[in-house]
């Protein structure tokens, strides 16, 4: 979708026209729950319902947006930050105290049946067990590639405090996976 | 430097944030150290992962539920009353306004409205916040007023209120489901798409435009007042007030106006002739300050559809809910009446206000306008102070005033109070369409000479007689 297109869209979307809302929102459905999704564990249910507020939340706030960035900047943002809200009315969000371990030991698997997609899987499964704190600055650097900067300002922290919850999850998540590196994989 | 350090700083390494010197520092280390080694090889695997890591997909049938999610959050309310049976004598030409506004305005979104609606999953959400969409409903049997909801009235014509006075009018025997029911962007418009899947449908509307589906095309307001009825396998299209659009599954289009009549069947559009059919104007007076109605205009009092041994009428599949209950201020109790034996058969004014000498100045309630605008309200003007009123002249003995709380908006509170039209009691008998009645028919105090007559009908005035204006019996509560 061209911007041309988008504004078009979001033109007749503030005018009230519900199909063009529509055409945005299939448009970047997808991305803001694939977003969500990683924030909040995976968690089918509860992502889906926070893609579904943030859509309608920007659906009714259509006449605030000044078009001083893009809508799926506007939409992203919207989507965060509710999902931060979420996220913090069950635990602190920046707390830095890490969530007990799943369960099952990833290490016990054997090692031969760790085929790359198997190893996503466990990186998807170690990414949920991180902490909310660490997990939302691992997903929005890493996955979504916003600066430390924004992140600071959407996570309600200074561009230090996420540097240094950004090199905890990954070396969290590194410490989950060195069990998996094979002995003759370079280093 | 302990092993933990480097631990530490091995993310910024692999990060390339190390400056030159700590980084071949620690290039040494990961060189000498099993761990450290390994760690940065899950560091370069954690990078490589991450990098082909795939979104989850969006589930199954995610644009589909944000529709409907899209529907309930219009700023909405839905308030369900009990049942009341409805008389078309006092709801048709007003009902049917409403519904033809709103016919209209959903014209353009018809082809996305008439999809099955989509199960409104909790409509109590919507009366917990927003404004009111439906401001009160009075149905003899009711599920939800929200999109999927079904309506339906059983042996009494059955009225729903719409927003700021739209009315839908359903024909006993009738059954209507809501498509959608929502509000404009802007928030002032009522838009909504209703199905009618069998009987008739009367409305009239304010504020609103609703556009009417049948199994034979659609119908799209343009003027304010219309009927829609299935019989014999067609949509008759009935105009009263303005003009409706017609549209046949072919794409056929036909503009029907003000007093005409056609068809929608299987083989497309009916011609269009007009129709000789007067409707009694179901609008009640527009609400003033002081203004409060008299109990005939409302129907008696029926069980409520929540109590027990009463439920309400719902569609397989659609659940039933419980009725909100909706807190209203009681109507004030009814003035006491004295009794006269032999009361009139013609509308007639009972004074709230105060007490005029001269009964002869009087006046009959104006007929209900013709639907396309808000009639005026048909009670007498004020003719200033004219003292006591004698005590022999008194109206005519009116059914005991319902005691039942009618919706606040039809009774202003704190305002004084006004002239009040009061209508005849329901089991009498109207005069012939268009005769004036006789003096013989009139009671005794009405009767000219009478000390105690009561001029029902300004002398010389340009008087339309009420029954004029009536419905077809056939709307009539059964």
């Amino acid at each position: 979708m061209s911007n041309a297109d988008e504004s078009v869209l979001v033109a007749a979307a503030r005018r009230g026209d519900r199909a063009a809302f529509e055409v945005l929102a299939e448009r970047y459905a997808p991305r803001i729950y694939a977003l969500v999704s990683r924030m909040v564990r995976g968690r089918r249910e509860e992502a889906e319902d926070l893609t579904q507020e943030a859509l309608l939340r920007a659906f009714q706030s259509l006449a605030s947006f000044r078009e001083d960035s893009s809508f799926y900047t506007w939409l992203y943002r919207i989507a965060v930050n509710r999902t931060l809200n979420r996220l913090e009315k069950k635990s602190p969000v920046l707390e830095d105290e890490p969530r007990e371990r799943a369960d099952t030991d990833l290490s016990t698997q054997p090692m031969a049946a760790l085929q790359s997609a198997e190893l996503r899987g466990v990186l998807e499964s170690a990414i949920g067990q991180l902490s909310d704190s660490l997990r939302v600055v691992f997903v929005l650097r890493e996955l979504e590639g916003l600066s430390h900067d924004e992140i600071a300002s959407l996570v309600g922290a200074n561009a230090q405090a996420v540097r240094v919850r950004l090199h905890r999850a990954k070396k969290e998540l590194m410490e989950r996976l060195a069990p998996y590196v094979l002995e003759g994989q370079p280093r | 430097m302990s092993i933990d350090r480097y631990e530490d700083r091995i993310v910024a390494y692999l990060d390339g944030e190390l400056p030159e010197l700590e980084r071949r520092e620690v290039e040494a280390h990961v060189g000498e150290c099993e761990r450290c080694s390994r760690l940065v090889a899950s560091g370069r695997l954690l990078s490589t992962l991450t990098a082909t890591l795939e979104p989850p997909a969006l589930p199954e049938g995610f644009m589909v539920r944000l529709g409907a999610a899209l529907d309930a959050a219009e700023p909405a309310r839905v308030v369900t009353l009990p049942r009341r049976s409805v008389r078309w004598s006092r709801i048709g030409l007003a009902a049917a306004a409403c519904l033809l506004v709103l016919l209209g305005c959903l014209w353009t979104l018809l082809p996305s409205e008439i999809v099955p609606p989509v199960a409104f999953a909790d409509p109590l959400v919507r009366v917990a916040s927003g404004t009111p969409l439906v401001d009160s409903v009075r149905v003899a049997q009711v599920t939800d007023v929200g999109p999927g909801s079904v309506v339906a009235s059983d042996g009494s014509a059955t009225t729903l209120t719409v927003g700021s006075g739209s009315q839908i009018v359903l024909a006993a025997d009738s059954e209507l489901r809501v498509l959608s029911l929502r509000r404009d962007l802007a928030g002032h418009r009522l838009v909504g798409s209703l199905e009618l899947l069998r009987g008739r449908v009367f409305v009239t509307e304010t504020g609103a435009s609703l556009t009417m589906v049948t199994a034979y095309g659609r119908v799209s307001p343009i003027g304010t007042a219309y009927e829609v009825a299935l019989v014999d396998e067609q949509a008759q299209v009935k105009v009263f007030s303005g003009s409706v659009q017609v549209e046949a599954p072919s794409g056929a289009v036909q503009r029907v106006d003000s007093g005409k009549v056609t068809e929608l069947s299987r083989s497309g559009l009916g011609s269009v002739r007009p129709h000789t059919e007067e409707m009694e104007a179901p609008v009640r007076p527009a609400p003033r300050p002081g203004m409060s109605l008299p109990a005939e205009d409302y129907p008696k009092a029926r069980p409520r559809a929540t109590e027990k041994g009463s439920r309400p009428h719902t569609r397989p599949g659609n659940p039933v809910r419980e009725v909100p209950t909706v807190t209203r201020e009681p109507r004030p109790a009814p003035r006491a009446l004295p009794r006269e034996p032999q009361a009139p058969s013609y509308p007639q004014i009972r004074r709230t206000e105060r007490p005029r000498p001269q009964p002869s100045r009087t006046q009959a309630p104006r007929p209900s306008a013709p639907l396309g605008y808000r009639p005026e309200p048909s009670y007498p003007r004020y003719q200033g102070p004219r003292g006591p009123r004698p005590a022999a002249v008194q109206p005519p003995q009116r059914t005991p005033v319902n005691a039942r709380p009618y919706p606040q908006s039809y009774q202003p509170v704190g305002s004084a109070p006004q002239p009040t039209p009061v209508f005849r009691p329901q089991a009498q008998q109207r005069a012939p369409l268009g005769t004036r009645p006789s003096s013989g028919q009139l009671p005794s105090y009405q009767r000219p000479g009478s000390p105690q007559r009561t001029q029902w009908s300004r002398p010389g005035s340009s008087y339309r007689q009420p029954v004029q204006q009536r419905a077809p019996r056939s709307y009539r509560r059964r």
